[in-house]
Formats: structure tokens, C-alpha cells, sequence
């Protein structure tokens, strides 16, 4: 028994040191572990037996699992195999089933016509094999899902039928190819290709290949009418990029400079890089000529408003069944209070038994207007999956009802900055601005903050207490120190800063007043969307506590980027979206003036960025660390990721942030409260949750299934 | 026979000099004046009487708010976050009777698994309840400065109506809110019913001409859209105002628009009542304008004007919190009835913080007196009605 065991262990070995000359290498896969590769084998999988290769033809495939690999070792990618990189690996020839039924409407509205082809003609010659976290799954039941409303705060809904042509592994870092079959890079990333897969179809059964690629790129993205701006996530250098076709499955991307950040923005973004020639070309006025009759006929002014009814980046901007997909899950019912998403029966993934994927026949999503009625939807069981929407505040009531609800709660963090203030540095107000751009105001302010008790009373003690950063903490480069800096609750210090600065006289209240004699009030203006006030209310007393009076006003979202926009707020108190590493890489938005999410939350340096802009004719020029700044930024978003001067460059970048305060941290973006249905299965751990890395899919929902 | 108010005779003693009347009671009935008919029927509304003593006792605590609270409404409790209401006790461990109240030292811990806190009462510590003790210092109507507390604890804590997310003390925030909720509502509400009753009662009383420019200017105070003037305020008022003094102008601005239905109203009734004939009577027997307005017409329809006031007190309060919206109503860090209800209104208060509800019963009482006074006052300004 031993004998055969190590016998088994060494032919592993072997397989796998071949494995690992022939194949790239960057996987984060752990080595299979011997013990592994001798353990006990379920009854429905055969054995892996390289000692008779004859037999090996006719060996089914282990259903290996992410849990229990099964002796097979890990291919090129983590957790997904090529098929024939796995019926290499596993010794095995895989046979392929799917499900009996598909959902009936799938023809009523269009899709389909008459019987579907055998199942082997419905998957590529090349499907992708995925591994499953815990089992195989079994077909059927419906994904409940929860959103505001149409097209509000359902990110995570979009992201469990999502797909792209290469998506983030679920270690955040790895890019694994998704629709496409693999993607190279040439030394200096300057081309970027892309092989799809042979045999790949449309929901129709329509073939899938370059030229859809093509036409969405040169037809849509391209066209003058349709983009009336080429947007910039495909400008590089200056220049929209360049696409070539060089056979049916494979293309090829030109930029005009280093594109690093493409690879990483096609894996993590809403947008899907492809859409059905054979459906759009009707529409399209370059193919058509009569495309804008068809669009006046059906009661729209011309095609380009007609083509938008069916095509958006954001993928449910259409409201018309019928248009051909790769997704998972296919519209076929949409009403005012729900939409209901079935199985794709072209879909090109299938589990290591062979079984064609998703497991689900149906996602839903239902709308409920109010978090409080989400939040009593969880409580009552109603939901399988929810993040969104569910903050910290709610975990008590969420905690309480775990067992009626039938649910678990999962704690990762979120990707996000967390709650930050700023002080005007380009306050209009010369007094205000002197006082504001000085670091050690800010620093005094940073001191007389009590983290600890923020993070008591908005999030349970659950948050990180940390300096303002645009950088996130998991980002490869960041330094500790950044996050540490003058974090501590030392309202002494913060004063004999402030007198320091030459604020020592007093009114009769005890508060400061400005050097020129005047009252120093400062107004904190705030909007209840960038997060719970409760905060607002507990920084106005520190920063009282030490003699700085601050005023409290809560205003809607829109008047108070009307006040920040045009540089009239005295602080800055809007959330900052991403920072983690691929956000920063792909659009360092937050790192540049106004050190905001966009011009429309500016933190402080309106008038800067102005100036940046419009090369210098408007606006107000910055200091020369702030152009400096500028310089520095631009040059890190083209180095190569991870390389040396990417991480010397970013971390000078964060350097400066934390030599000059332009942000004062609070605590870091709480932990998001995700909530799994206990009769989910396949879902693991989720890592991360965040939008920056389009919600589920790192967690692959296309293999989450029923258990009932 | 009118009502007597309670005094219908049954004595025997007669008074010889005045014919036909029996007792000294039915003598003192008619002698008496009007303000003191109207008091001795209000006085046999019993629910009136109640509805008097609560209101005086919100005006003790609009006058005495830091007085009787027993601590700042800003000062955090951090051991006490979402602490439940403390329990009083007359009758310690040992079942000894003390005439002191007292309560227990209580801990209120986050448990980290399930996000509750749990709250656990330590008999061994026990802090009887004390008056006129130290705490917080303040100042006394902005003059007096003390720190004098009606009652309070030593060293321990009392939070009679438990915490809020802060751990800030929710009965005082209470009073502080009561404060802040009846003197604003109520000044702006007395405004409006001011302007209303002067104008109208002008417009009415003299009619012609005199009536003719004032319903042409109430016609256009009325077309002045009132959402799009809130917004302009908003816009244009001086930022570095604060939230109650915002509030403030605004209930006068809204004073200053609002007055027109009542103006109306009051003027109708003038107009009828000027033709009929007791005023007519007292305008022959050289009453002069003035007198007939006050004397006669006013009482006449004061019944309507009370069920009026009364009905719109309700609405001052849920006007504070609607306003919020254009960041004009009250907002954090302002204490008013509508900002603790605001914070009260989600599944967590109702599952896990019931006692943040706790306002809502200030805020009852306080309709509910108005009402009872409100419908007192419209019996007994009428008094010599069956």
C-alpha cells in the first residue's frame, strides 16, 4: 500500500516538473502537496494511472475541485485549465453534458429557433475547463438578487453573468484569460495580442470571432457618431490604439506608447471589448444604408439612437430581449420590479467533470427602493448574495437573524480610501488659504482626531485607523509608515502646533481667531451620501476641543459638488473611490489635483487642475511639488507593473502625500458586510470587495450553485 | 338658563335687592366678568386642566434645560454606547428599602461575534440619585454661569432614558430638544397667527377700499411659488450662519408668507359678523373700532381661531424635519424633536434601540396638551354658550 502510494507520488512529480519547464510561469497555485496526490479518491472519478497509458483514452476526468484537487496539478493559470492542458494533466478524455431543459423563453423572445444543436457543437472546440471551489455543482435554482433599481447600485449583480476577455483570478493579481484563450504582450507593451477560442459562439449559436472584436472596436468605439470622443481608456500616448486582425481568432492591439494598464483595465472593467457584427451590422449606417429608416420607423431620430437602445458600456442599459451575448445568464424577462437572467446554452465554460456551465438556471434581481427594505429582505431570507448597499451599521440586526434569514456573513474589506478630510489649500480666502496650505495645520488637525473612538462608534472597532493615502494599503509598493503617520490622539501636540502658527489669540468662547483678529470659523458642508454625518458631528468637537470652531451643514450630494466644484468649500469631505492597485495603475485619479474621485468632489486644488487642464490659461499655476507632482504621475502610468521603477516612482508619489497632508485619514473604508445564502455553494472566501475589481467576478459565479 | 358654570344654586338665602335672583352664587354668576366665566368653565375641563399642567411643564423645561438635564447633551458616555435605559431602585439586593433612589453601575460591552452590546447591571456598585449636584458646567439662559444639575449621580452615570449612538445622554437631549422644538415652532406659529388676524381683521372690518388692497395683496403673497423662494434662501442666506438661525428665518419667512389663509378666514367672518345686529348695536352705542373688533367680534369666532392654532402646532413639527431637504430644517448637531425622530427611523432603533423612541412621547404630550387646551380654551371663550 505504501509502495503504491509513493509510486503514485513520484509519477506526480514527474508530471508536474514537466509541467513546470513547459508552461509561463507566474502562478500563485500552491504546489500539490503529495499527501494530496495519495488520498482518498471519491467513487465517481477514476484515479489518475499513468502507468497504463493505453488506457488513457478512455479515463473519464477526475472531477478535481479547488479543495480537493485529485492528484491534478495545477495547469498554467490558477483554479482553470485549457481543455487539453487538463486531459494532459489528468491523464483523461473528457466527455461533456449540460443540462436537459433550457429556459423556454430563451425562444419566445428570439434567440433561438427550433431544437439546439447537440451540446458538442454548442461548446468551442476550446472550451475553458474551470475548477470548482468545493464540488461539482448540480444544475438548477435561482440566483436572488437584490438592487435599488434599474441600472442603481447593481454592480454586483452585472458582474455575476459578466465576462471579458481576461478577468482577475481571486488572488487580485493574477490576469487569467476568460473569453479569450490566452494574451501576450510584447516586450516593451507596445502590442498586446489576443487569441479567442476556436468553435466560440453567440447566445444565437452565431459564431464568435475577430470580427466581432473588430467591428466593436473600429465600427463603434471608432465611429464619430456614435463616440463623438474616442474615450480615454483606449487612448494611449495620445493616440486611439490600433487594431489588427490577423486570423479569425486572433488580434492584435497597437498603442502608440507603453499600454501596461489596458491587460489590467480589460480584466477589471464593466466594459465588454466585443459585440455580435451579425446583429449590430443592421443598425449600423456603414453597413446599412437604410440603418436610419429602420430607426425612424421605429419612432427614434436617427441609427445612433437607435444602436444605443441595444448597446451601452454599461451592460443593462438595453431594455430589448434577443440581443446576442456570451454571458452566463440571458434577459428574458424584465419588468418594472424585477429582471430574470437563464442559462446560456452556448456558454463556453465547463467544470473539470465536463458539465457545461453556469450551474444556475436563472439569476434574479429584484428592486427595492430603500437599503431598509433590502436590509429586511436579507433578514427574511429573500436574497442569496448582497454586499451592496449593506453597511457596518447594519451587522447587529443582520447578525441577530442569521438563522431565520438561512444566511452567513462575510467581513472582507473594501478597496476604497475611507473617510478623509481636507482643508481648502487653494482656499479663495488669502487669511484661510495661508492658515489651510500650511502642512502642520493639517497635521495639528490629524493630532487632535480621535481614531480610536471614530472607529469605536461608526465601525464597531472594525476599521484600521490610518493617515490620508490615495493609496491603498494592499497596493504592492505602499509603505506602512504612510498609513501610521501622526495617527495619534494628541490634542496637546495639535495645540502647541496651532500656537506655534501664530493662532494664540482667543474669543471669549476660547476659540482661535485668525491672525488679522477676525473670527476663524470654518464651515464643514456635508452630504449625507459620502457617509454616515455621525463622523462630522465627532471631528467638530475635536477639532473644537483645540480651539478650531467648525460649523456643520448637511446639504444634498448635488449642492455640495457645486461648492467644491467651484472652489467654495472651506473642507473637502467627499469619498475617494479606488485606490486599490489596479485602480491606481489604470487611473490614478485620486493621486493628481484635486485629489478627489473627479473635478466634481475636488478634495482641495480646484484651481489647479484647472491650470493642468488648460495648459496654463486658466486657473491658477501650483506650487512646483505640485507640478512635480503632476510629472511624477504621468510618468508611473506607463512604467510596467510591479517593475523597479514603478515601485520607486509610486512610492515618491505617496512620499509627497505624506509629507504634505493634502489629506487627513480618518479610518479606512470599513469592511463590507457580504452576505452568502447558506444554500449557495461554491462560493469562497471573498478577499476583497470592491467595485475596483468588478465585484464577484474574481469569485467566478458562472460555477456558484443551488445545494437544494 | 345658561350653564352656571357649577354654580347653579342650591342655597336658600335670598337677596332682597336684587329681584329675582336666589343665592349669592347665581349673584356672583352675574356680576361676574367675562374673563372670569371663561376661567370657571375652562376649570371644569378636566382634560384642559391636564393639557395646562404638561404644557407647564414644558415651559419649566424650555426655561430650565440645563438645569434639569442631568448632563451637557453633547457629552459622550464612550462606556455607554447605546446603552438601554437605567432601571431606578427603591429596594436594594438585600431588600432593604431605601427612600433614596438609586441605581447600579452598568457595563455595556460589544460583543464581537454577534455586534450587540450587552449590558450587565453590577449590584455592588450603587449610586443613589442626588440633587442639586455637579456636572457639566453651562450657562444659565447665556448669563449665569454654573454647574448646578437638578439631579444627577456621583462619580457613576445616570441615563434615565438610556444612550444614543454616541452615548450622549437621551433625556437631555430630550429636554434640549423640547427646547428647541416648542420655542422656534411655537414663535413662528404666534407669528403667523398674528399677521393673519391683524390683516384679515382689518381687511374685514373696514371693508371697501381698504379690503380691496389687501386681498389684492394676499392674492400676491399666495402666487409666490414657496419651494423655489425656499431654494433661493437657501442659497443666499449668509453661510456662516448657524443651522438653528437658519431655521429661525425661515419659520419668520414662512410667517411672512403663510399668514394669507388665515387672513382670509378671519376676514369672511368679519364681514359677516359686521352686519349683524350686536355689533350694529355697539356701533350705535359709540363703541369705538377698536373696542368693537376686541370686545365683540373677536370672542365671537375665537372657538374657530383656537382649533386652527391648535391643529397647526403638529404640522410646525413635521415641518422642521421636511425642510431639511434644501438644508434649511434642523440638522445634527441641533437638538430638536424632528433630528432625535430622524435618528430613530430605521430597523436597527426598532429591533435593537427601542429606547431611542423615547422623544416621541415628549412629542405626543406636547400635541396632545395643545389639543386638550386648545379645545378647553374654545368651550370656555364662549361661556355663555348651552
Amino acid at each position: 500500500m505504501y509502495k503504491k502510494t509513493l509510486f503514485r507520488f513520484l509519477a506526480l512529480l514527474i508530471v508536474f516538473s514537466m509541467l513546470l519547464t513547459a508552461c509561463k510561469p507566474s502562478t500563485e497555485e500552491p504546489v500539490v502537496e503529495p499527501t494530496e496526490g495519495g488520498g482518498p479518491v471519491p467513487t465517481e472519478a477514476k484515479p489518475v494511472e499513468p502507468t497504463e497509458p493505453s488506457e488513457t483514452e478512455e479515463v473519464a476526468c477526475p472531477a478535481s475541485t479547488v479543495a480537493d484537487p485529485m492528484g491534478v496539478p495545477a495547469g498554467t493559470w490558477p483554479q482553470q485549465y485549457e481543455l487539453t492542458e487538463y486531459e494532459e494533466l489528468a491523464n483523461c478524455k473528457m466527455s461533456f453534458s449540460s443540462r436537459e431543459e433550457f429556459h423556454p423563453d430563451l425562444w419566445t423572445h428570439g434567440f433561438l429557433e427550433g431544437d439546439l444543436p447537440p451540446l458538442e457543437e454548442r461548446l468551442p472546440a476550446e472550451p475553458l475547463v474551470v475548477q470548482p471551489y468545493d464540488e461539482i455543482g448540480n444544475y438548477g435554482g435561482t440566483l436572488r438578487m437584490v438592487s435599488i433599481g434599474p441600472e442603481g447600485g447593481n454592480s454586483e449583480h452585472l458582474s455575476a453573468k459578466h465576462v471579458s476577455l481576461v478577468r482577475f483570478s481571486d488572488d487580485h493579481k493574477t490576469i487569467v484569460p476568460f473569453v479569450a484563450k490566452s494574451y501576450e504582450y510584447n516586450d516593451d507593451f507596445t502590442e498586446l495580442t489576443f487569441v479567442l477560442r476556436k468553435g466560440h459562439k453567440w447566445s444565437d449559436g452565431h459564431p464568435f470571432t475577430a470580427d466581432d472584436i473588430l467591428f466593436w472596436y473600429n465600427d463603434v468605439i471608432l465611429n464619430e457618431e456614435l463616440y463623438p470622443s474616442t474615450p480615454s481608456y483606449w487612448v494611449f500616448g495620445g493616440e486611439p490604439m490600433r487594431m489588427e486582425k490577423i486570423d479569425d481568432v486572433t488580434i492584435k492591439i497597437y498603442f502608440a506608447a507603453p499600454a501596461p494598464g489596458l491587460l489590467t483595465f480589460i480584466a477589471r472593467s464593466w466594459i465588454q471589448t466585443f459585440v455580435p457584427k451579425h446583429y449590430f451590422e443592421k443598425l449600423h449606417i456603414e453597413y446599412n444604408p437604410e440603418a436610419n429608416d429602420v430607426a425612424v420607423a421605429a419612432g427614434l431620430a436617427n441609427w445612433v439612437e437607435y444602436f444605443y437602445k441595444f448597446h451601452g458600456d454599461w451592460q443593462d442599459s438595453y431594455h430589448v430581449y434577443g440581443i446576442p451575448k456570451l454571458e452566463s445568464h440571458i434577459l428574458v424577462d424584465e419588468t418594472t420590479e424585477y429582471k430574470i437572467h437563464a442559462a446560456n446554452p452556448y456558454f463556453f465554460i465547463v467544470d473539470t467533470a465536463g458539465n457545461q456551465l453556469p450551474y444556475l438556471d436563472e439569476q434574479r434581481e429584484g428592486y427595492a427602493p430603500d437599503k431598509e427594505i433590502i436590509e429586511l429582505m436579507v433578514i427574511s431570507g429573500e436574497v442569496d448574495y448582497k454586499s451592496q448597499s449593506i453597511g457596518v451599521t447594519s451587522l447587529p440586526v443582520l447578525q441577530e437573524n442569521t438563522e431565520s434569514g438561512n444566511y452567513t456573513i462575510q467581513m472582507p474589506p473594501g478597496a476604497g480610501a475611507g473617510r478623509m478630510y481636507t482643508f481648502n489649500c487653494t482656499h479663495q480666502d488669502p487669511v484661510l488659504r495661508e492658515i489651510f496650505a500650511d502642512p502642520r495645520f493639517s497635521r495639528a488637525m490629524s493630532l487632535a482626531l480621535n481614531r480610536d473612538e471614530i472607529n469605536q462608534v461608526l465601525c464597531f472597532g472594525l476599521c484600521r485607523t490610518q493617515q490620508g493615502i490615495p493609496i491603498h494599503p494592499s497596493v504592492s509598493f505602499a509603505k506602512p509608515e504612510w498609513y501610521l503617520k501622526d495617527i495619534e490622539y494628541d490634542p496637546d501636540t495639535a495645540n502647541e502646533i496651532l500656537d506655534e502658527m501664530g493662532l494664540t489669540e482667543r474669543d471669549a468662547d476660547g476659540f482661535r481667531l485668525r491672525p488679522d483678529g477676525e473670527p476663524f470659523v470654518i464651515y464643514n458642508v456635508y452630504c449625507p451620501q459620502a457617509g454616515d454625518p455621525v463622523l462630522h458631528e465627532l471631528t467638530k468637537e475635536y477639532w473644537e476641543d483645540v480651539g478650531i470652531r467648525i460649523e456643520l451643514k448637511e446639504v444634498t450630494t448635488v449642492n455640495y459638488r457645486t461648492l467644491t466644484s467651484v472652489n467654495e468649500h472651506d473642507i473637502g469631505n467627499f469619498h475617494i473611490g479606488g485606490t486599490s492597485e489596479a485602480v491606481v495603475y489604470s487611473n490614478p485619479q485620486a493621486m493628481l489635483p484635486p485629489f478627489g474621485d473627479s473635478a466634481l468632489s475636488a478634495m482641495c486644488g480646484g484651481p489647479w487642475y484647472d491650470w493642468w487642464m488648460s495648459d496654463g490659461a486658466s486657473g491658477e499655476e501650483p506650487p512646483e511639488q505640485v507640478k512635480y507632482l503632476i510629472d511624477l504621475v504621468e510618468q508611473w502610468k506607463v512604467t510596467i507593473p510591479y517593475s523597479e521603477e514603478y515601485v520607486s516612482l509610486g512610492q515618491e508619489t505617496g512620499d509627497i502625500f505624506s509629507e504634505n497632508f493634502w489629506l487627513i485619514g480618518t479610518i479606512s473604508e470599513s469592511p463590507q458586510p457580504t452576505i452568502v445564502s447558506n444554500r449557495l455553494g461554491n462560493v469562497p472566501e471573498i478577499k476583497i470587495q470592491t467595485f475596483d475589481y468588478f465585484r464577484t467576478l474574481p469569485y467566478r459565479p458562472f460555477q456558484w450553485y443551488i445545494k437544494e | 338658563m345658561a350653564d352656571l358654570g357649577g354654580l347653579s344654586g342650591t342655597g336658600t338665602a335670598s337677596q332682597p335687592g336684587l329681584r329675582g335672583l336666589q343665592t349669592e352664587k347665581e349673584l356672583k354668576y352675574y356680576t361676574a366678568t367675562q374673563a372670569q366665566l371663561i376661567w370657571w368653565r375652562f376649570k371644569k375641563h378636566r382634560l384642559a386642566l391636564l393639557g395646562t399642567s404638561i404644557l407647564a411643564i414644558f415651559l419649566i423645561i424650555v426655561l430650565f434645560a440645563n438645569f434639569i438635564s442631568p448632563m451637557d447633551p453633547f457629552t459622550r458616555n464612550s462606556n455607554y454606547i447605546f446603552g438601554p435605559p437605567q432601571k431606578l431602585h427603591f429596594i436594594d439586593e438585600e431588600g432593604t428599602f431605601h427612600l433614596r433612589p438609586f441605581v447600579y453601575g452598568v457595563t455595556n460591552e460589544l460583543d464581537p461575534e454577534t455586534f450587540q452590546f450587552n449590558t450587565v447591571e453590577d449590584t455592588s456598585q450603587a449610586y443613589p440619585v442626588q440633587f442639586f449636584i455637579k456636572g457639566d458646567p453651562y450657562k444659565l439662559w447665556g448669563i449665569i454661569r454654573t454647574d448646578i444639575h437638578l439631579f444627577g449621580v456621583e462619580d457613576g452615570f445616570l441615563h434615565l432614558l438610556g444612550t444614543d449612538k454616541l452615548g450622549r445622554d437621551l433625556l437631555s437631549r430630550a429636554f434640549f430638544a423640547t427646547r428647541t422644538s416648542l420655542t422656534i415652532g411655537v414663535i413662528g406659529m404666534l407669528f403667523t397667527f398674528f399677521l393673519g388676524l391683524i390683516i384679515g381683521g382689518i381687511s374685514g372690518f373696514f371693508g371697501g377700499r381698504v379690503d380691496d388692497i389687501t386681498q389684492r395683496l394676499i392674492e400676491f403673497t399666495r402666487s409666490i411659488p414657496d419651494l423655489p423662494l425656499l431654494m433661493a434662501l437657501a442659497a443666499s442666506l449668509p453661510k456662516e450662519w448657524s443651522p438653528l438661525r437658519v431655521y429661525f428665518s425661515i419659520t419668520f419667512i414662512l410667517a411672512l408668507l403663510g399668514w394669507t389663509n388665515l387672513a382670509r378666514r378671519v376676514r369672511s367672518k368679519l364681514l359677516s359678523l359686521r352686519e349683524a345686529d350686536f355689533i350694529i348695536a355697539a356701533k350705535i352705542a359709540g363703541s369705538s373700532d377698536a373696542r368693537i373688533i376686541m370686545r365683540h367680534m373677536l370672542p365671537s369666532f375665537m372657538s374657530y381661531i383656537i382649533v386652527d392654532l391648535s391643529i397647526s402646532f403638529p404640522y410646525m413639527i413635521i415641518a422642521e424635519t421636511s425642510l431639511s431637504f434644501i438644508g434649511l430644517g434642523l440638522r445634527p448637531p441641533v437638538i430638536s424633536w424632528g433630528v432625535l425622530l430622524n435618528e430613530s427611523q430605521n430597523i436597527k432603533a426598532i429591533s435593537q434601540h427601542p429606547w431611542l423612541f423615547s422623544p416621541v412621547v415628549f412629542v405626543i404630550l406636547a400635541v396632545l396638551a395643545f389639543n386638550f387646551v386648545g379645545d378647553g380654551i374654545r368651550d370656555a371663550a364662549d361661556p355663555y354658550a348651552t
